[in-house]
């Protein structure tokens, strides 16, 4: 059995593992260090026999094995290696390996290395096996590549081109990428011993990047060789992205373009001639098969083109005069990003350095274009939102507080200041990142944070793709790779999967919040004027305000001054938060008026020190504040009332709604207290309430009916403590004794009131004497106390009150405001005609005399449930809903759209469910009730709907309800109709949970439910049948 | 502002060929062309911000309230008009129409389509259309009173001596090409006056525009010969209608979805379902692809016009043609829908038998069998017993068949598919308030 064949076995045939989690999680598998290390020492035996060494024995007395990721994997590419150097014999491996088991020289350090190597990648165990005479790289004093002279740039380019020399095809391509794959295997070995590789990672990428610029160059020689002897073209190659900045990682596509120049060089005016270009892109053609096209000799990586003019539409090579014409007219925002990295990696020398002296300007005046920061910002938006949910979470690169966000946010920034501050014209993340906190566009500490942040995430990066030597940002799913990458990752400690997990998901919290912050701070400082902070003028501010969606930035910068001037604890506080506050009240709908909300708040609990602590202290709530300030109008408003509500939003149970009987009690001890004079006790109680509701609707936390029925709770309590004040104040000893209910109708009575609706209310009172009321005028009294409490109820002494319309009343304004309940048995006895109950279907007492208000129901139920509904009844239900139609709906409201009189809307919804409880109702004890879905659920369930118009019904009536609350919630007014301004609609969407951005969405989806559920309404209801249609056979199916 | 390649090439070419009036194209959600002129001063901005305008009082855009929006010229589009009539030169553009707050407007005709094409694209579809045109010339754009009168007597492919028609034809061909729409055919039709144009294939939203074009360029070129070219789906009782054959295929990359070799006429089972979807979708479909009163007297009145729901090979009264294609030729498979007149919208026309043939494969829906009889010469019993039912017999049938469309609601859009309804049933009305010639001719003496 050959070395590779033995590797395929174990790779493939191997079954997995079984994985000790507990064991794992405490460090130290104890079953590892009783079994592994004893297979692996089997195979280390067995490559002692075969070679003649004493590995075996040396590794133990090293302790090598413990320290390994993977001490099997590391003995068995051992064994392959040993295998192939038994086969081939190469000169002097024999003797290092020797020299490695005991302790001579020419054996330095090659153990360790060498089992660190196999240990970790098999693709660098290939390579050893491919040829073994490498081994030899691996001995010697101290690090073997970094830190020393081989690394500089200019020695690593000639170690390449030596290694190439005059070769032609196939062998140099095999000689270019073996000389390569020896230099990563010395930098492998290095970096995987280094005793804290967040340290040396900046340096491994510098190697990495220099390694691949010098295999450019080798493979350009090889392509020149063969194809221009002469040397007649002059070609630059420029790198951009991660090579260009100097910051590779092991395996990545190499981004470059192509430069080239006329027969006179590099200073040229005439463009090349035709054949000279072909032959230049013939060149380029091969020099991308050199490095990563399929040969005995594994590819290297990919180099890409795809970043030069018009991308991979465009001619491969340019001349500088092309670039620079390009760049002036053509290229589009991100093209600048990438520019910001670029450099002259190889080729002809003097016209890189041209191309980097007439293109580089380009990158700093960039930001001068129109939307040029809100494009870029929307590009990595889209990268993000492009992601597979599944992979989002662990791709370290491009997902959220990944690699990406950190080179973003300094990117930005730099091209955001780079136009006038050359100090941060840098290339390297790193670099950039130290220069803007040295020169203030970011806090320092934030700088440094960042970098560290950077660093991890890099040598987690760089451990995913040394074992296979493929380009990957993926954390593995499997445990076992899991516990592999944590072994590489960390080198002392423990070195769990535990732990790795952990430290990422710091990491990358860490980095979130940074990349949300880092844009914001700044401006802070800007707007406090604190000059030894920042840089940024107070123009400089403003236009990146307005860059992130604030309309006037000028005000918003005055709020932000406010808020965070000076010295006292509340300002040092909001500096603090404001930088997120910032980010999140610009994705809202309506970031300036989220502003000054929370500039108002700010001052009104300037000295709650349970405020300031809650800012600091809970990310979380300022978040939600934001999402509250800049949606909703209506909550903010009354939060400017309340402001000590804020610290609902830190305890999701008190954004619950009240029990109704201890806020009835509440309320009445209220009046027990206050008496007559409760009333703006009993205003503030109600308002508390209505804010909690609106801030568990507008953060998603509830669902419409048990909104409605909160809201419902709410009014019916607020009434019947407004009626018991205005008792105690008006019934005077003399008063006889008496009994007064209030009894709502339309939607207060059906329990689903929204945040705005008048209370339709009919009084009844019943006199314990008749006699002796007659005597003392009661009557006359009782209409002093409705009238009172009417008034009383809806003064609006800055917070809502309820505004009680009593012209539903019998006989409507011409009738008595009050009557007794016997007067409401007489007036309803004259009634013929049982659609005329309709009104009453949803009448429910909510207030006052408990005893009387059944007494009421009593007497209306049979009125309302009859056992009969002649069919004239039906009929004339029907005309009063069709002639309603046409007079009712307001001038110039389209009938599409209207949410209450509309086709579709909440009347053809109600009406027809009131039409089945009219007529069933004293048969299905369910259909007793006045709340419109309870009363659908139960048609639904007896078979009086079917299921799928009970579901059309219910969705219209639902989306129009929430619609109606959502306009409310946004800007504190009632709307009509479906919102026909775009910012309202789009605040609607977001109220009922819709994505950002789904405002046609919303529009689209109420006019369809609304036609759906007409249709049902005319069948159902009107009973319209399919009479108009010609041949009514033709609507079969086939 | 960064321009894309497109945009340079628009300003180039307007630069270099002097262009003085370009003009801004766009539709109406009944298929009526509206234009805009802006001077190449004015390009640039188009490109950039749009042009504002106001569309109350565009049909079907919006209501008065909302009525801000921007074109957007796609510079795709971009086209030198070759007209003789215009003394100076003028290019044109087709628009998108969009919100101020940036969003499509729900009204653009042209998103509609579009829209529903990146529907198709989500199940790996493209979609290609080959109308073939029909119209009549006449003598003279006004009535005066009386019946129009054609430019000629011929017939099908008559060759007419020094005739009106053939001049016609070469100079509207020499012009369609010119503006790069490609003709495949042309010829006379069987009506006196009535030609036939036929378009060479093109994805669907290029031919939606290309037919807007065509028409336009179509009643130009007339004007100048001095006739009148009209593409009223019935003009004249006594002769055949104007359709627009159109054959429809879905292309999956570069494979042609409804090519099977071997299959039955090599229809792939993506083909038949297709078909399915068309046949089991025709009715509320007819609305928008056979929009005025007009359109079901040409439905109605015989001479091969597709009264009747069901397919066939060589069936010339079918609705659904598989028509012969050279064999192995797996690019020119397709199927011919021979229901459109000449006056639809071909955005929205486009976009319903598009959804209806999507749904039918995505709902698998089975095809019928094969109708190989002359449907027009069984009896009512005949073609009930085989399952053929029969396209809407009035605009009025039609519309409110639409009106329970789920399918057209959702291709539409809530708002246009409410705007049309009402616009259709007012046609309706209003076509029914008449008093006809037929009506006191035949009654007038007798009652």
């Amino acid at each position: 059995m050959t070395g590779s064949q033995r590797g395929r076995t174990r790779r493939d045939g191997r079954p997995h593992r079984p994985v000790r989690l507990g064991a794992a999680g405490r460090g130290g598998d104890p079953s590892r260090s009783a079994t592994r290390p004893s297979r692996a020492r089997t195979f280390l035996r067995e490559a002692d026999a075969l070679l003649g060494t004493t590995l075996d024995a040396a590794a133990d007395e090293q302790g090598l094995l413990g320290t390994l990721a993977d001490a099997e994997a590391a003995a068995l590419g051992l064994l392959r290696l040993a295998e192939a150097v038994a086969a081939e014999n190469p000169p002097g491996v024999r003797e290092a390996l020797a020299a490695a088991g005991t302790s001579a020289p020419e054996g330095l350090g090659l153990l360790p290395r060498l089992l660190q190597v196999t240990g970790a990648s098999d693709a660098l165990t290939d390579h050893l096996v491919r040829h073994p005479e490498s081994v030899l790289r691996l001995v010697g004093h101290g690090p073997l590549l970094l830190h020393g002279g081989a690394s500089a740039p200019e020695a690593l380019r000639a170690a390449l081109v030596a290694a190439v020399g005059d070769l032609i095809g196939e062998d140099a391509v095999t000689a270019l990428r073996r000389s390569y794959r020896d230099h990563v295997l010395e930098l492998v070995a290095d970096d995987l011993l280094a005793p804290e590789p967040v340290e040396i990672v900046d340096e491994v990428s510098r190697v990495l990047s220099d390694l691949a610029a010098a295999a450019i160059e080798a493979g350009l020689t090889i392509a020149r060789a063969e194809l221009d002897p002469a040397g007649a073209v002059g070609i630059a190659v420029i790198a951009m992205g991660k090579c260009g900045a100097g910051e590779l990682n092991y395996v990545s596509d190499v981004d470059v373009v192509y430069v080239h120049a006329g027969a006179g060089g590099p200073h040229d005016p005439e463009p090349p001639g035709e054949e000279a270009t072909r032959t230049a892109e013939s060149m380029v053609a091969r020099l991308t098969e050199i490095i990563g096209g399929p040969a005995a000799e594994p590819a290297l990586w990919e180099l890409d083109a795809a970043l030069r003019p018009e991308g991979r539409a465009g001619r491969l090579l340019r001349t500088v005069d092309e670039f620079e014409a390009y760049y002036t007219a053509v290229a589009e925002s991100w093209e600048f990003q990438a520019l910001l990295k670029a450099r002259p990696v190889a080729g002809d020398a003097e016209l890189g350095r041209l191309w980097a002296e007439r293109t580089a300007h380009f990158v700093w005046e960039a930001n001068r274009r129109e939307g040029f920061v809100e494009g870029v910002r929307a590009m990595r938006r889209r990268v993000v939102d492009l992601l597979p949910a599944q992979e989002a979470a662990r791709q370290i690169k491009l997902g959220i507080g990944g690699l990406r966000d950190v080179e973003f946010s300094a990117q930005l920034l730099q091209l955001v200041h780079g136009e006038l501050d050359e100090a941060i014209r840098v290339r390297g993340t790193l670099e950039a990142l130290a220069a803007l906190g040295e020169r203030g566009y970011i806090a320092r500490e934030d700088a440094a944070g960042l970098a560290e942040c950077y660093r991890f995430l890099r040598v987690v990066e760089h451990r995913l793709q040394i074992p296979r030597l493929l380009r990957t940002a993926l954390l593995p799913e499997t445990e076992e790779r899991q516990r592999l990458l944590a072994r590489t990752v960390f080198r002392s400690g423990e070195r769990t999967p535990v732990r790795l997990t952990q430290r990422l998901a710091d990491v990358r919290r860490r980095v979130r919040v940074y990349h949300e912050q880092i844009f914001y701070r700044p401006i802070l400082d800007a707007a406090s004027r604190d000059t030894v902070l920042t840089s940024l003028t107070e123009a400089e501010a403003r236009a990146r305000l307005a860059a992130f969606g604030f309309q006037d930035p000028k005000t918003a910068l005055g709020h932000i001054h406010a808020l965070s001037a000076g010295v006292s604890r509340a300002a040092v506080i909001h500096r603090q938060v404001l930088p997120a506050m910032l980010g999140w009240l610009a994705r809202g709908v309506d970031p300036d008026a989220g502003l000054l909300a929370f500039r108002q708040l700010g001052e009104s609990l300037r000295d709650s020190s349970w405020y300031l602590r809650l800012l600091r202290d809970s990310g979380s709530t300022v978040h939600s504040l934001a999402g509250v300030l800049s949606l909703s109008a209506y909550t903010t408003g009354l939060l400017q009332f309340r402001p000590d509500a804020v610290a609902w939003l830190d305890d999701p149970d008190r954004l619950l709604p009240r029990e109704a009987d201890a806020l009835r009690t509440e309320a009445l001890r209220l009046v027990g207290r206050h008496g007559g004079r409760a009333g703006p006790s009993l205003r503030g109680l109600y308002s508390r309430e209505l804010l909690r509701t609106a801030l568990a609707d507008v953060l998603g936390q509830q669902d419409l009916p048990s909104s409605a029925a909160a809201l419902s709770t709410a009014a019916d309590v607020y009434l019947d403590a407004v009626l018991a004040s205005v008792r105690a104040e008006l019934d005077g000893p003399e008063t006889p004794d008496y009994e007064f209910a209030v009894i709502a109708m339309g939607r207060l009575g059906g329990a689903e009131i929204g945040y705005f609706s008048d209370a339709d209310v009919m009084y009844c009172y019943r006199p314990a004497d008749p006699e002796a009321a007659k005597a003392a005028g009661l009557a006359g009294h009782v209409k002093k106390v409705a009238l009172a409490l009417a008034k009383e109820a809806s003064r609006a002494d800055r917070l809502p009150g309820i505004e009680a319309d009593s012209d539903l009343r019998p006989e409507g304004r011409s009738g008595p405001l009050v009557r007794t309940l016997d007067s409401y048995a007489a007036y309803y006895a004259k009634w013929s005609e049982p659609w005329e109950a309709q009104a009453l279907l949803r009448a429910r007492p909510v207030a006052g005399s408990r005893e009387l208000g059944d007494d009421f129901t009593q007497l209306i139920d049979p009125l309302r449930y009859p056992e009969e509904v002649p069919e004239s009844s039906v009929r004339q239900m029907r005309r009063l809903k069709a002639r309603m139609e046409s007079e009712r709906l307001p001038r110039g409201a389209d009938r599409k759209t209207h949410l209450k009189l509309g086709h579709g809307g909440l009347s053809d919804v109600e009406w027809t469910v009131q039409l089945i409880q009219l007529r069933y109702g004293h048969a299905v004890p369910g259909l007793r009730t006045t709340s419109t879905l309870p009363a659908l659920d139960s048609a639904i369930l007896h078979g009086l709907v079917g299921p799928e118009d009970g579901r059309v019904l219910r969705e219209a009536w639902m989306l129009a309800s929430g619609l109606r609350s959502a306009a409310m919630l946004y800007r504190g007014r009632t709307a009509a109709s479906l919102p026909v301004d775009r910012t309202e609609l789009e605040a609607c969407a977001r109220l009922l949970g819709y994505e950002p951005g789904s405002a046609q969405r919303l529009a689209e989806d109420y006019r369809a439910a609304a036609r759906h559920a007409r249709k049902v309404v005319e069948r159902l209801f009107f009973g319209f049948e399919a009479d108009e249609i010609e041949d009514p056979w033709a609507r079969e199916a086939f | 502002m960064a321009m894309s390649k497109q945009q340079e090439f628009v300003l180039r070419t307007v630069e270099d060929r002097d262009v003085r009036f370009i003009r801004l194209w766009f539709s109406d959600v009944l298929g009526q062309l509206k234009s805009v002129a802006i001077v190449p001063a004015e390009l640039e901005g188009a490109f950039g911000e749009g042009i504002g305008f106001d569309g109350s009082s565009v049909e079907g855009f919006s209501r008065v309230f909302e009525s801000d929006m921007v074109l957007r010229p796609d510079p795709a589009t971009f086209s030198l008009l070759p007209w003789r009539g215009e003394k100076e030169p003028t290019a044109r553009m087709f628009c998108d129409i969009h919100l101020p707050d940036g969003g499509s407007a729900p009204a653009d005709p042209r998103h509609v389509l579009k829209r529903t094409l990146e529907r198709a694209a989500e199940a790996g579809f493209s979609f290609y259309v080959h109308p073939e045109i029909e119209f009549y010339l006449f003598e003279s754009g006004d009535l005066a009173g009386g019946e129009p009168v054609p430019v000629d007597t011929a017939g099908y492919f008559d060759h007419v001596n020094g005739g009106t028609a053939n001049d016609f034809r070469r100079d509207a061909v020499q012009t369609l090409e010119a503006m790069g729409i490609s003709v495949e055919f042309s010829h006379h039709e069987a009506g006196p006056g009535q030609n036939e144009i036929d378009l060479r294939y093109a994805d669907a939203l290029t031919m939606a525009d290309n037919v807007m074009t065509f028409r336009a360029m179509v009643k130009e070129v007339a004007v100048e010969q001095d006739v009148y070219a009209s593409f009223m789906p019935k003009p004249l009782s006594d002769q055949p209608g104007s359709g627009m054959h159109t054959h429809v295929s879905l292309f999956e990359g570069e494979t042609n979805a409804f090519y099977e070799p071997g299959a039955e006429y090599q229809l792939s089972e993506v083909g038949r379902r297709f078909i399915a979807g068309l046949l089991h979708y025709a009715p509320e479909i007819s609305a928008v692809t056979n929009q005025h009163v007009n359109s079901y007297k040409r439905l109605w009145s015989g001479h091969e016009a597709p009264s009747y729901i069901c397919w066939g090979h060589r069936n010339r009264s079918a609705l659904v043609r598989v028509p012969q294609y050279k064999s192995g030729k797996a690019s020119s498979a397709r199927i011919e829908y021979r229901g459109m007149d000449s006056a639809i919208n071909p955005y929205l026309a486009y976009a319903v038998v598009l959804a209806a043939g999507l749904k039918g494969i995505e709902d698998e829906l089975p095809l019928p069998p094969e109708a190989e009889d002359d449907v027009w010469s069984l009896t009512d019993g005949e073609r009930r017993a085989m399952g053929i039912r029969a396209v809407p017999r009035s605009l009025d049938h039609a519309v409110s068949l639409m009106e329970d469309s789920e399918l057209v609601a959702e291709t539409l859009g809530e708002e246009v598919f409410d705007y049309f309804l009402r616009n259709k049933q007012a046609e309706w009305a209003a076509y029914r308030d008449q008093v006809t010639p037929f009506e006191l001719n035949r009654l007038y003496r007798t009652l």
